[in-house]
């Protein structure tokens, strides 16, 4: 799916942080339609404590700028049981945002740099639907303050859809 | 994911249905008719894994049974198995959240070890020893386990990654959270876990992992009790706990060895002598001079002169930059090759492990792990 300014992008925890971390959320907010699921927030929050190196996350901003939904008990339980142990071995947040764009009609796509959370989509059916934090950062036309860690790269993405197409993940 | 690894995930909910039914001592029929289920044969079929349960019904099972989807669901948790023996001074209800954390990483062990491929041996070890055993045959059996497995004079050091290898257990060095733990042993019917407080002194440290040892190895002829105190309640418990203890003092402490050592003494004082022989041994100046005491060594009147409160020695305590790594080297690899995999997520590895992401990877990083790198796509896994 291309990233055309009406798909809304799902985005978990990790992507929300890093965002932050390489400075282009205000550009990617600005720009794109952003989503998140409440838990996923809830998640980014908790990890928000200050340290050496750290960069905090202004929950309030981001609760501002982009969307946040609350996901039916439902609709976990039915990715749960269609997903089996791919997804019940997920993280909270990212479990119920899985579940939650299995729900979403239209166009969309899903940002997690997470290896799980692919390994997850895959067996939910949605990985054409993943994208790069890298891919979000160029539609958005920000630029990184320091260069895109691995995980964070459209090349990463790309390599771990062929594993999991080709069932070598 | 695989039809098998489906069909495990069916069976798995169903085993914890009827766990949790159990629990609320409610017959298949009841539950059936609390559900509203035409016939008790579909929880039946549900249980046993041979049919899938929908969503619907999975919904109402969690509103019935007052459980959340995770306890049905999330492979990292031990639900209706896994026994444990607690070496501690602390109510059950303390426990019991403590518990309920290692549960998972027993369980995360398990589990992905089955993602991996990386099975159990199907052999299980044991002493054969009973609780009509005289505490010379758990002296007996220390010793010829301390040859079979070349120990050396002074094993304490080694006991634990010994143990690890020649057992395909799973020893585990955890922080107790402010708890007085001092270790614990798992049975789960595919490996036993022993679990050590990395903080405490060495000497403990070492008397608990050998006393713990014990139990591993004769978890089914004398399964010990929930919380093994010192002064445990009842003649049976009272002597697997001696027992334990003979058994740890002369696996740790070797007969050959001690002697040696105590032919060289000759007019050193009893209670310096001891302190400072235990911190060669590696183990306290207690088990040392109990362990004196069985072999008969001291003289009696001698023995009289011992002043318990003397006997000081417990082992350095470890320094916070030496402290052994939490978890352990296996563990770790464990993990580390889920997370590359994908069959674990960093934040579920965390939370899990009860760490923050940043801690993880220093974690990683302790243990010499780093993440795989990426592979040109197609060049085989």
């Amino acid at each position: 799916m291309g990233l055309e300014p009406w798909v809304v992008i799902y985005l978990d925890a990790t992507a929300i942080i890093e965002a932050h971390v390489l400075g282009i959320w205000p550009a990617l907010a600005a720009r794109l339609p952003l989503a998140t699921s409440a838990k996923c927030l809830a998640e980014v929050a908790a990890g928000n404590r200050p340290g050496v190196g750290r960069v905090m996350v202004d929950i309030q901003r981001v609760r501002r700028e982009i969307s946040i939904h609350q996901v039916p008990p439902n609709a976990v339980v039915e990715a749960v049981l269609a997903g089996g142990f791919d997804i019940s071995s997920l993280d909270p947040g990212e479990k119920e945002l899985l579940a939650l764009v299995r729900t979403k009609e239209g166009a969309w796509s899903i940002s997690s740099q997470d290896l799980g959370c692919i390994r997850g989509g895959n067996t939910l059916g949605l990985l054409d639907r993943f994208v790069s934090l890298e891919e979000l950062a160029k539609a958005a036309g920000a630029r990184p303050r320091t260069p895109f860690r691995p995980h964070f790269t459209k090349r990463w993405l790309s390599e771990m859809r062929t594993r999991a197409i080709l069932g070598t993940l | 994911m695989g039809a098998e690894r489906k069909k495990d995930f069916h069976r798995m909910i169903g085993d914890r249905i009827k766990s949790a039914r159990e629990g609320a001592a409610l017959t298949q029929k009841e539950l059936s008719e609390r559900l509203e289920f035409r016939d008790r044969q579909t929880l039946s079929s549900i249980e046993t894994g041979e049919r899938k349960i929908t969503s619907e019904e999975l919904l109402s099972v969690i509103r019935v049974l007052d459980k959340d989807l995770d306890f049905f669901t999330d492979p990292f948790r031990l639900v209706g198995e896994g026994r444990f023996s607690w070496r501690a001074q602390a109510s059950a209800d303390e426990l019991e959240l403590f518990e309920e954390q290692a549960r998972g990483w027993i369980a995360a062990y398990r589990a992905l070890g089955e993602d991996l491929g990386e099975t159990f041996s199907p052999l299980t070890r044991r002493l054969n020893l009973t609780n009509r055993s005289s505490f010379e045959d758990s002296w007996d059996a220390a010793e010829r386990l301390n040859q079979e497995w070349d120990l050396g004079p002074r094993p304490a050091s080694i006991l634990p990654r010994v143990a690890e290898e020649k057992l395909d257990i799973l020893v585990l060095h955890v922080d107790m959270q402010g708890l007085n733990i001092s270790g614990a042993a798992c049975h789960l019917p595919e490996f036993d876990t022993i679990l050590i407080n990395r903080r405490d002194r060495e000497g403990r440290r070492a008397f608990d992992f050998a006393h713990e040892l014990f139990h591993v190895l004769t978890w089914l002829s004398m399964p010990p009790e929930r919380i093994d105190t010192e002064r445990p309640r009842g003649y049976t418990a009272r002597k697997i706990e001696l027992l334990a203890n003979n058994f740890a003092g002369a696996l740790l402490i070797p007969r050959g060895s001690i002697l040696e050592h105590w032919n060289r003494r000759g007019r050193k004082e009893i209670h310096n002598w001891i302190n400072r022989t235990a911190d060669e041994f590696g183990v306290t100046a207690i088990a040392l001079y109990y362990r004196l005491r069985a072999l008969d060594l001291i003289p009696a009147s001698e023995r009289t002169l011992v002043d318990e409160s003397r006997l000081t020695w417990n082992g350095r305590r470890p320094e916070p930059g030496k402290l052994a790594p939490l978890f352990s080297a296996n563990y770790m690899r464990r993990v580390r090759k889920a997370l590359d995999r994908g069959f674990l997520s960093e934040r579920r590895a965390a939370s899990l492990l009860g760490v923050t992401l940043d801690e993880l990877g220093s974690l990683m990083k302790t243990y010499g792990l780093s993440p795989e790198p990426v592979r040109a796509a197609g060049d085989g896994a």
